[in-house]
């Protein structure tokens, strides 16, 4: 080899990490608590539901996209929104959404329902997975 | 972020400046989902000629060759949008790819119909990025002027290639020489830990930017892949770069699929995934996951490598083609677009393969924010959802950054692609290719996975689907 000279310019030690508030996590999950236990962040839902979901889903009504519409959400039974072609595990869940059964569902989405299509696997961060939960059962 | 530019003045091509703020259409108005421009079956009109399993660029090019040679077509889509293992989204106000991204002049298929559309292109910066940040295996951060030490990283990587170039005479065709069979076997990790004379830093550097391209960790695919992207675009490192990350459409690669469906006009069934595909002497039936049966004079597969072993087939699919998609394609590693707070050049990061993000490089810098799009070898080693997660992975390379936003597919959960784009794992090439692109009496299988050329490309999808169209035609002569 002749040549391979490389000019290093700045070399950074690498930084320590931050340590994790794994504690209340750890304890939220445990307990299954948050859609009760946490109050709604508006903002905080808003910006999750923009970043984690909206590429496949809209809360429009009738408005299907990869993903079906999320319009009024909350009380619906699971796979039944008219116009969209569920997996034949969601329409047979006969889960009815709510904060309990969101907050379940977005965990682990294909735990929850075996069979399910939607390829995503889950918000793992409790506070904004909470907050996710109250901007659809409120939107 | 210091950056003594490397700015592009014998390589600009395209002035991107101007298309910010320009953004694209709205997602409502492409009709890519369901409800849109999803046309029913034809009803009464009868039988098909042919049915398409699959909406990715293979099967809408499939389409659109069977409609010009007359054929009633119809392609069924698993999923309720088309585009396979591309998907045209929102980010921070522009049209991004969550899959195949980036085309090129030197690939045929795709280029070609990039010129006959006239759609506009952008770039992303960071393939000919100012400077390369080097997280190495020793944990350290290195910082390098792509001016200064460019000419060394790109003798690194042609050490890496090396004879693999005599293997290949002509990389557009898999089998136009028999040379590639003693090399076939070996991974991209093996070739690089036998070569000597690179210093740590260019190996480090070597094993990065091959497993961003490989997309999973580099004992996992073969190095003759590598060395095959390589030949095909033009035997150096910059063209290999500008190959496959540097050109994109500036409305997502939706926009093209668009043009290719409103000059195919073909049917098209969306959320129907196939469970049961059954050919006899005269037609092939396929039957939904709802039991609905749907039946033409052909068909036309193209299921992706990965998901072929899901679906029944009557008669049975020969045991090579099963077996491969049971040992799956390499590619299995993780892409996201990600908004960082400040400007920090345009840059292109590069870890080994252990680490979580093995490529980070500058989309644009906009607004006080920086666009970075990275890959990563494996979604056990980064949660696309979590942005806690992403922090800590683009922090291997800026200590400080703050992640704004993060937005990825995880292409490996989906049950319809079960991976990212091919990259074939040792001995796959010789055992299994020439038998995947067989087709059966009347079924014929083309995929992106087992293309001649860019295989695992866009412009390879849409190969297979002139390919598949040219079969179509020779069944019906």
């Amino acid at each position: 080899m002749s040549g391979t000279v490389l000019h290093v310019e700045h070399v950074h030690l690498p930084c320590a990490r931050r340590s994790r508030d794994l504690g209340l996590t750890l304890v939220l999950a445990t307990l299954g608590l948050p859609a009760v236990a946490v109050e709604c962040d508006a903002n905080l839902g808003a910006e999750a539901f923009a970043s984690k979901c909206a590429a496949c889903h809209s809360l429009e009504a009738g408005q299907h996209m990869t993903g079906p519409s999320l319009h009024e959400l909350a009380g619906r039974r699971a796979g039944t929104v008219s116009g969209f072609n569920f997996s034949a595990a969601m329409s047979e869940s006969g889960i009815v959404w709510s904060s309990t059964s969101l907050e379940a569902f977005l965990t682990s989405p294909q735990t929850y329902v075996r069979g399910t299509v939607m390829p995503f696997g889950g918000v793992k961060n409790a506070t904004e997975r909470a907050a996710i939960v109250c901007y659809l059962v409120t939107s | 972020m210091t950056s003594p530019d490397r700015k592009s003045e014998s390589r600009a091509v395209l002035t991107r400046r101007q298309f910010i703020g320009a953004t694209a259409a709205a997602a409502g108005t492409v009709p890519l989902a369901a409800g849109a421009a999803a046309a029913e079956a034809a009803g009464a009109a009868g039988e098909y000629d042919v049915i398409v399993i699959g909406g990715g660029f293979c099967g809408i090019t499939a389409a659109r060759e069977c409609r010009r040679a007359g054929l009633r077509t119809l392609v069924v889509e698993a999923r309720n949008r088309l585009g396979g293992r591309t998907f045209t989204a929102d980010f921070d106000g522009r049209r991004v790819d969550l899959g195949g991204t980036w085309v090129h002049w030197s690939q045929p298929h795709v280029w070609t119909e990039v010129r006959r559309s006239g759609l506009p292109l952008e770039e992303t910066i960071g393939a000919t990025a100012d400077h390369v940040i080097v997280r190495t295996s020793k944990r350290d951060i290195v910082s390098l002027s792509y001016a200064k030490s460019g000419a060394g990283l790109e003798r690194a990587v042609a050490t890496y290639i090396g004879d693999g170039r005599a293997a290949l005479p002509l990389p557009f065709d898999p089998f136009g020489s028999e040379a590639y069979r003693k090399l076939d076997g070996i991974s991209s990790a093996e070739r690089l830990a036998a070569l000597k004379g690179l210093s740590a830093l260019e190996r480090d550097y070597v094993d990065a930017y091959f497993a961003g391209q490989g997309h999973n960790y580099t004992d996992q695919f073969a190095w003759l892949e590598m060395v095959r992207w390589y030949c095909l675009s033009g035997h150096n490192l910059l063209d290999m770069t500008d190959m496959s990350s540097r050109f994109h459409f500036r409305d997502g690669t939706a926009a093209l699929l668009n043009f290719l469906l409103a000059e195919g006009k073909p049917d098209v069934r969306l959320g129907t995934p196939v469970r049961r595909v059954v050919e006899d002497k005269n037609r092939v039936a396929i039957v939904t996951s709802r039991g609905e049966e749907l039946t033409a004079r052909a068909a036309i597969s193209t299921v992706p490598l990965n998901v072929l072993k899901d679906i029944e087939w009557q008669p049975p699919l020969p045991e090579a083609k099963l077996q491969a998609s049971r040992e799956t394609h390499a590619g299995h590693g993780t892409k996201l677009h990600l908004l960082v707070e400040g400007d920090y050049g345009n840059i292109s990061c590069a870890a080994p393969s252990r680490y979580a993000l093995n490529s980070l490089i500058t989309e644009v810098v906009a607004d006080g924010h920086t666009h970075l799009i990275g890959f990563g070898p494996d979604p056990e080693l980064l949660d696309v959802n979590d942005t806690e997660s992403v922090q800590r992975a683009v922090r291997l390379f800026l200590p400080e950054a703050k992640v704004k936003r993060a937005l990825g597919y995880q292409w490996t959960l989906d049950p319809f692609a079960q991976g990212t784009w091919c990259t074939l794992r040792p001995h796959m090439w010789s055992r299994y290719l020439r038998e995947l692109q067989q087709p059966s009496a009347r079924i014929i299988f083309a995929s992106a996975d087992w293309a001649n050329g860019f295989r695992g490309f866009i412009d390879g999808a849409m190969e297979q689907g002139f390919e598949a169209g040219r079969q179509v035609r020779a069944l019906f002569a």
